[in-house]
């Protein structure tokens, strides 16, 4: 499809998070529990002229690119950028009633809030053992009843984000007249990677669509020269292009598609927010002895790395199972590491820069995932050209959502497993914007990730899922999946089911990350405000 | 010896004299359905094959879909509601023996192997219990046919104890597939099984037929026009002339067969492949958390398998566990008041499976498409869509519509055309399904 079709954005009314995301080394996430309309408005009025918008990251972007080509380290910045996203309470409290109604779906669960229902969480608020359990709602460290998210700021920055962000958050404070209910620094760990090591944030869709920068018109997902396949365009090889509609409110869905909707509540996008623990310990532990198991009692030769690459679907450098049969010495070309599908041989193409990208072996028994089980979690989450309980390629894609996580907590030592540090906190501050919770982060999560038969029978996703039946009284059960090695069409296929839930929620919410448009009309009455009165009586 | 046994092994006529007789007439039912549909796939294309001959070497393959009909949610894809009450509308399915007049039958738009029914106590009243069956009509005709009298008591234990025998019956000959059903004998069709309740499914391409015709054809391998292999699941379907490629559940079980069978991957071993014993389509399961209280908490208990088990389940209630100090009306599905059978539906899995063999074939060559689907021409995005599956022969209006994947059989077809309507199967059996009120007509 041409270019041309494609919709202008405006990229200073697009918060920078949502594209092309805060590329920077570190996070602070800070919420607020506020349902007071005017302490609301002031606070937004305040924000206004820090958000960082579409068109500075985009700038970002560029340098990073840039360094990268060069083979220099990502460049450095010295300012403080800023995003705001609001629940439920705050928007109603705004009286901006329309971003309840922008909801779709069938379960409305940016009015509903995070429920273990939804989720799939566990819901017993003591463990077995009768400690308090982390991972129920109840106790969650921001999101509980108690600790209800309303105004939720992301800051970011490349040195000291907590410090440059320590008097934004002061002065926010004073306005909404409380102190934050939750307060979390998140960095970027060596090689892009999450707390069990393996390189994160590789596969995003591209998104459709133009803006103006410096006076010209230019593309926001960059396109390579990858050839088109079965009526799909990509930006990157692997990186379909979507259209805007798929992640921001108010945009079209489709060349012929053009929404009506209120400047204020375009350009808004729905944000999912898990705190989610890791285990690194349990995760490390635990597949070294099943991969024993398996050697020993099935003869599948596999170790604890050869295990955990499965589980992710990925090898630690990132590079895809689909691409390679073990991990290279070298990080493959960001065009490459997405090229791969699961049922599907591709050819190797030339890009239009004349690089060259082999191709991708098919799965020799996809329904079960040989190479690649159908339960590793990045086919659990994007089954690519699989067919799947909900249809095939076109919905899968249209599921994907924009991950913009961070890891929090210090690295795992394991050259040092008594460091004292490695009993601290860890895990991913999961963020992802999209159009529909319902239709995109929960078919993902709650009826992929969380069952064994999607998108494809076989299996959990072992690594995030959550499984709590029914019967189990609000507690985690263990999830199984079908060990498929090269055993996989043997009578008796091997089971693996590991005994501890490695990554557990314990804080969270759904948002509305709101257009510049809406923080000008709902932070505007006050924008005149005099320093002095910046503090509500 | 091997035997095909009944769906979920259901022993509906345990202790009963017409036991014995049942069960081989069923075993040789199923043995022989798949016998022509073996026959009929081309002699260098024989990947598919029945136990009764070899026995399959693999554990069971299962493959699954989602229980709300994908063409419903395509037509409605923003309001869920619309959606849902869709899905709720009945049908007619046209089954006159004789093309001068029509024999109108009640059936269900709900297409995807599952299909369920809201109780209420009163017209329009709340939902006292909804009722989901995977149970294809086939078995409920063949059982009727060798013990009536059991079938009304499994009427009167599932359905209502008021079902009287003579309101199962046909009043008039009708054609059920290639056979003729007598007036006087079982109607699958039956007001219990329609307009006030449910035992099995109804609507007309949920059938076991079905679902053993779409596993044979689907180890036919196909090309598009420039030669390519065609590996991507609604392109396969449109090209191949099994099943609906609107569905969730066709096309998904069509390709998984045929990649299972011979994988895209170089080098990768042809496998020779079959339905497991006993064949048939099954309710998987409700996901975790979908029943929750008022306040969102998940409840245990309600939803159950009452026919077959978890896993291979032919029968599912939602009504209040024993003791259960309310109803249905005060449950909620995933935080919304339930108010349709489709909420419940959209939760849940279905399942059949597949089970392989190393028989030593060889890698079919590529067969052209034998199908296509077209759209209308306004139509950006046919992956939205619903499309309408034809014959090659049968080209897509030049004026209103067009071809939904033209590469699969190019721009050029029109002289294969009448090559390609003259190959084993190229037909397709027209549904003749109307939908009553709203929604797409179904052929
Ligand atoms: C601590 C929790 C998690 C960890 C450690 C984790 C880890 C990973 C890793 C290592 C990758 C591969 C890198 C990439 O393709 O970008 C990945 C991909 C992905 N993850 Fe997660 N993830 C977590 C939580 C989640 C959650 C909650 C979701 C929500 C549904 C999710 C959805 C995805 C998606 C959509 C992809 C991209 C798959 C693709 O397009 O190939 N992840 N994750």
């Amino acid at each position: 499809m041409s270019n041309e079709q494609e919709p202008l954005l405006d990229g200073d009314d697009i918060q920078g998070n949502i594209l092309p995301g805060f590329n920077r080394t570190e996070r602070y996430l800070v919420a607020f529990t506020c349902a007071e309309g005017l302490r609301l408005q002031r606070a937004l009025a305040r924000l206004r002229p820090e958000i960082t918008t579409m068109s500075q990251a985009l700038g970002h972007r560029d340098d990073r690119k840039l360094a990268f080509l060069a083979g220099a380290p990502p460049p450095q910045r010295t300012d403080l950028w800023v995003n705001v996203a609001l629940g439920i309470a705050a928007t109603e409290a705004l009286g901006a009633h329309g971003v309840a109604a922008l909801d779709i779906g069938e379960n409305m669960p940016f009015t509903q809030g995070m429920t273990p229902s939804l989720l799939g969480d566990p819901y017993a608020q003591t463990l077995p053992d009768g400690a308090e359990n982390p991972a129920a709602l109840a106790n969650w460290k921001v999101g509980s009843p108690s600790k209800r998210a309303d105004l939720l700021l992301i800051f970011a920055h490349d040195a000291d984000v907590v410090t440059e962000a320590a008097p934004v958050v002061a002065e926010i404070a004073a306005l909404l007249g409380c102190q934050p209910i939750y307060c979390e620094a998140g960095r970027m760990l060596d090689g892009e990677a999450e707390h069990f090591g393996f390189r994160d944030g590789i596969s995003q869709p591209g998104v459709r669509g133009k803006i103006m920068q410096n006076g010209t018109e230019r593309l926001v997902t960059t396109r390579y020269g990858v050839p088109s396949r079965d009526g799909i365009d990509f930006g990157k090889a692997g990186q379909p292009l979507a259209w805007p509609g798929q992640f921001l409110t108010g945009q079209s869905t489709g060349p012929t598609d053009r929404p009506m909707l209120s400047p204020e509540l375009t350009n808004g996008s729905f944000l999912v927010f898990r705190r989610l623990l890791q285990d690194v310990h349990a995760f490390y532990a635990d597949t070294d002895s099943l991969a024993r198991k398996l050697t020993v009692d099935s003869k599948v030769e596999i170790d604890g790395a050869g295990l955990r690459a499965r589980i992710v679907g990925r090898f630690p450098s990132g590079a895809a199972l689909m691409r390679f049969d073990k991990d290279p010495i070298r990080q493959e070309d960001p065009n490459a590491v997405n090229y791969f599908e699961f049922g599907t041989e591709l050819p190797p193409i030339v890009l239009d820069d004349q690089t060259k990208i082999d191709g991708s072996a098919a799965d020799p028994d996809v329904l079960r995932g040989r190479r690649c089980p159908v339960w590793a979690h990045t086919r659990k989450v994007n089954p690519r050209d699989q067919p799947t309980d909900r249809g095939g390629r076109v919905e899968t894609q249209g599921f994907q959502m924009l991950r913009r996580g961070i890891p929090f907590g210090p690295p795992f030592d394991h050259a040092n497993p008594c460091n004292l540090r490695n009993k601290e906190s860890r895990g991913l501050l999961f963020l992802a914007y999209q159009r529909s919770i319902d239709r995109q982060f929960l078919v993902l999560n709650s009826d992929w990730m969380n069952t064994r038969t999607g998108p494809q029978a076989g299996g959990f996703d072992l690594l995030v899922g959550q499984y709590v039946p029914d019967e189990a009284g609000g507690q985690y059960a263990p999830k199984s999946a079908s060990f498929f090695g090269p055993r996989s069409q043997a009578a008796e296929p091997d089971f693996i089911e590991p005994q501890r839930q490695w990554i557990i929620p314990t804080g969270g919410g759904f948002f509305f990350a709101p257009s510049l448009a809406f923080i000008d009309k709902y932070g505007a009455p006050l924008l005149a405000l005099r320093e002095t009165d910046r503090a509500p009586a | 010896m091997f035997k095909y046994a009944p769906p979920a092994d259901v022993d509906d006529l345990a202790g009963r004299p017409s036991r014995a007789a049942f069960l081989d007439d069923w075993h040789a039912a199923i043995a022989a359905n798949f016998a022509d549909e073996i026959a009929n796939l081309p002699p260098n294309n024989k990947l598919f094959f029945s136990e009764v001959a070899t026995p399959a070497t693999s554990a069971d393959a299962p493959i699954s879909w989602n229980a709300f009909p994908l063409s419903i949610t395509r037509d409605n894809p923003i309001d869920p509601v619309a959606r849902w009450d869709a899905a709720d509308r009945l049908a007619n399915v046209d089954r006159s023996p004789d093309k001068n007049y029509k024999i109108p039958m009640p059936c269900r738009v709900q297409d995807e192997y599952c299909e369920w029914f809201a109780y209420r106590q009163t017209l329009n009243g709340p939902i006292t219990r909804i009722v989901f069956t995977a149970e294809a009509p086939e078995y409920w005709i063949a059982l009727a046919g060798h013990d009536f009298d059991r079938v009304v008591e499994l009427y009167r234990q599932n359905v209502s104890p008021s079902v009287q025998p003579d309101e199962l019956e046909l009043q008039q000959d009708i054609v059920f597939g290639d056979r003729v059903l007598k007036a006087g004998t079982y109607n699958p069709y039956n007001e219990w099984n329609t307009t006030k309740g449910l035992i099995h499914l109804t609507h007309p391409a949920n059938t076991l037929g079905a679902e053993i015709n779409l596993a044979a054809r689907a180890t036919i391998p196909r090309r598009d026009a420039n030669g390519n292999r065609v590996t991507d699941v609604r392109r396969f379907a449109c090209a191949s002339n099994f099943g609906d490629p609107n569905r969730s559940s066709d096309p998904n079980i069509g390709i998984g067969v045929n990649l299972t069978a011979i994988p895209a991957a170089a080098g990768a071993q042809v496998q020779s492949i079959t339905l497991a014993n006993p064949v048939a389509l099954y309710i998987d399961q409700l996901a975790a958390g979908t029943v929750t209280d008022a306040g969102g908490t998940p409840l245990s208990g309600w939803f159950k398998i009452v026919r077959g088990v978890t896993g291979r389940g032919l029968m599912a209630v939602l009504e209040p566990p024993p003791a259960s100090p309310f109803g249905l009306d005060k449950i909620h599905i995933r935080g919304r008041a339930l108010t349709h059978g489709g909420q419940v539906a959209d939760r849940i899995q279905m399942v059949l499976y597949g089970k392989t063999a190393n028989l030593g074939e060889h890698t079919p060559p590529l067969q052209r498409c034998i199908m296509h689907c077209c759209c209308a021409t306004a139509i950006p995005d046919v992956g939205k869509v619903n499309l309408d599956h034809n014959p090659v022969a049968d080209i897509c209006d030049p004026v209103t519509s067009k071809d939904a994947f033209p590469e699969l059989i190019g721009p050029d077809a029109a002289p294969a055309l009448a090559a390609a309507k003259n190959e084993s199967g190229a037909t397709v059996t027209k549904l003749g399904l109307t939908r009553l009120a709203g929604g797409r007509d179904v052929q």
